[in-house]
């Protein structure tokens, strides 16, 4: 089955530009959008949360339980000591290796991620610098995929317009997500990737 | 031009009260498709433009040099006329008599973006009922939640008090968890022990799942918890609170109130486009194709086979009442009032299928089986 994989993070008060325009109720409108929309004919690749997982977990349970294995969520084991309770709301867990630091932990476990042949699409939304790191990833290794960044919400997301000069990334500025995602990411023919 | 809506302002607004209202609305509209100017017509002060046949608000500014003079054609034509009261004057003194048993807004007591909002809700852009569930902890923020109360039932407001106890944390009653979907805004007042002694992370994200915009009040000293990323933030200093009367002082209150107003407008926007969206999407899996929003929220989908379906489209919890005012507007014809399951208790659902079983026409639909619905009507229909 096609796979989505999903950016979404929420800015910190103390990050400036990010938390400024940040649009919580929008962030929280845009992902729940995303799994509605989606997650009959997609599955939903991501790292995770605290304040969105549980989020995504309701919204598939809900739906009915064979929609639990719709979301594969990924983890790091630099944070090993700490992982939050919420990842137990999940069936699907993987966890990829600590190495020395947090920065290569984290591209370690992005790369993994981004490794799945059936990921061909992907939706940016809200967060801080991972944001970029995730879309700048996707792009080298992702290069025919279906990308769409969410500017309403704010956060990292909202700057990426200006970050890719390319035209590898869709810059959708309203609040119909719904609608955005229906286009985008339920088109019939899957793209190469 | 045709326009679907009709907003004016009658009377004698300010210049300032004009540019609130009008920036308001188009904050609220920013989420649908409808313009101000475009598809809404927005008239003020013209006595010649008669009344139209499309749903129609209007905001009659009182003044003591009150007339009715305008009004006459409007009364007449039985358009939705809301008075507004301006701060220091009585309605007696304000308002022209035939307008006084109207429900007036006081501008005494609440802000002018008020006005705005309940001229969308009179022509039903936004939902009539504002249900907020005001969610806290007895021991450390009654007085504020009493205050709270009280200011937001003077703006119209139906408020549920959740209050929580030193008691260990009861899991969320049917009813309860009930009350909460029905609202459109959680307004935690987030006191040093109140979040983790109210909710789990799973009742929390069941919350956000049903799509209620989430209002932290956040208390000084009380950092938000990781959970908390997606609430509305609203830090209070100790500034905020008046040691006289125990709570939190005036200006605090209206600031708050101010946000859920806003909040709740914008949410309610949003939420209902992105559903409508929903539903054209399972419309267009069976060639069906949906109309524009009708005055009462509801739109006529036209099957292939050219047969229509009146749909109404609820966001929050549906009721039987909302079946039965349904009903008053299809008649005869086939009805659906199509709901998000998601959130809603299983309690609720039970009863909701208990109901459906009951009354053939309206049905309840869940919105995604609402393709597998309309290929059945269908079907129906070719047989």
């Amino acid at each position: 089955m096609r796979e989505i994989f999903l950016s979404a993070s929420v800015p910190l008060p103390d990050r400036g530009d990010f938390y400024r325009d940040f649009d919580p109720f929008l962030l929280q409108t845009a992902v729940r959008e995303l799994v509605g929309a989606v997650i009959k004919d997609r599955r939903i690749v991501w790292g995770g949360h605290p304040a969105i997982t549980p989020m995504i977990a309701a919204i598939c349970a809900d739906l009915g339980v064979e929609y639990q294995n719709q979301v594969l969520l990924y983890q790091s084991n630099w944070f090993e000591r700490k992982f939050p309770t919420e990842n137990q709301l999940f069936v699907n867990r993987t966890y990829t290796p600590a190495l020395s630091d947090l920065s290569s932990s984290l591209l370690r476990m992005r790369v993994e991620m981004l490794a799945r042949p059936d990921i061909d699409a992907a939706v940016f939304v809200g967060g801080m610098e991972g944001i970029f790191d995730e879309f700048r990833l996707f792009e080298k290794l992702k290069p025919n995929a279906t990308a769409i960044a969410l500017a309403a919400p704010g956060g990292a997301a909202a700057r990426l317009k200006r970050m890719s000069s390319s035209t590898f990334v869709t810059y959708y500025e309203g609040t119909n997500f719904r609608r955005i995602f229906h286009e985008h990411l339920l088109s019939a023919a899957p793209s190469s990737t | 031009m045709s326009y679907l809506y009709d907003i004016r302002v009658l009377g004698s607004p300010t210049q300032s009260d004009l540019d609130e209202i009008r920036l308001e609305i188009e904050a609220v509209l920013q989420a649908t498709t409808l313009r101000l100017g475009t598809e809404v017509a927005y008239l003020v002060n013209d006595s010649v433009t008669p009344p139209t046949a499309i749903p129609t608000a209007i905001a009659y500014f009182g003044s003591a040099a009150h007339s009715n003079q305008g009004l006459q054609p409007f009364i007449e034509a039985g358009a939705v006329i809301v008075p507004i009261v301006p701060a220091g004057l009585a309605v007696e003194t304000a308002i022209p008599r035939e307008l006084r048993k109207l429900n007036c807004v006081h501008l005494e007591s609440v802000q002018v973006q008020t006005v705005a909002h309940a001229m969308l809700e009179c022509i039903g852009l936004l939902p009539r009922q504002r249900r907020v569930f005001l969610s806290y902890r007895r021991a450390e923020a009654t007085e504020a939640a009493i205050q709270l109360f009280q200011a937001l039932s003077a703006r119209h407001f139906n408020v549920f008090l959740d209050t929580h106890d030193i008691l260990p944390a009861v899991d969320f009653q049917a009813a309860l968890w009930h009350r909460l979907t029905e609202s459109d805004v959680l307004i935690m007042l987030d006191t040093p022990s109140y979040f983790s002694s109210r909710w789990t992370d799973a009742e929390f994200g069941r919350a956000l799942a049903k799509g209620i915009a989430i209002l932290r009040v956040g208390w000084p000293g009380v950092a938000a918890t990781r959970s908390l990323g997606l609430a509305v933030e609203l830090p209070l200093t100790l500034a905020d609170f008046s040691s006289a009367v125990g709570g939190v002082n005036d200006a605090a209150i209206a600031r708050i109130c101010a946000v859920v107003l806003s909040t709740r407008a914008r949410s309610a926007a949003v939420r209902m486009e992105n559903f409508m969206e929903a539903i054209r999407h399972q419309a267009k899996q069976v060639i069906a194709a949906v109309g524009n929003r009708c005055s009462a929220g509801s739109v006529t989908i036209k099957l292939a086979s050219g047969k229509d379906v009146i749909v109404s489209a609820t966001t929050g919890v549906p009721t039987s009442q909302s079946l039965h005012d349904l009903e008053k507007i299809a008649g005869p014809a086939d009805a659906a009032l199509v709901f998000d399951a998601i959130g809603l208790h299983a309690d609720a659902l039970l009863h909701i299928e208990w109901l459906g079983g009951h009354v053939k026409n309206p049905r309840w639909v869940k919105v995604h089986e609402l393709a597998w619905k309309l290929a059945g009507w269908e079907a129906d229909s070719n047989a």
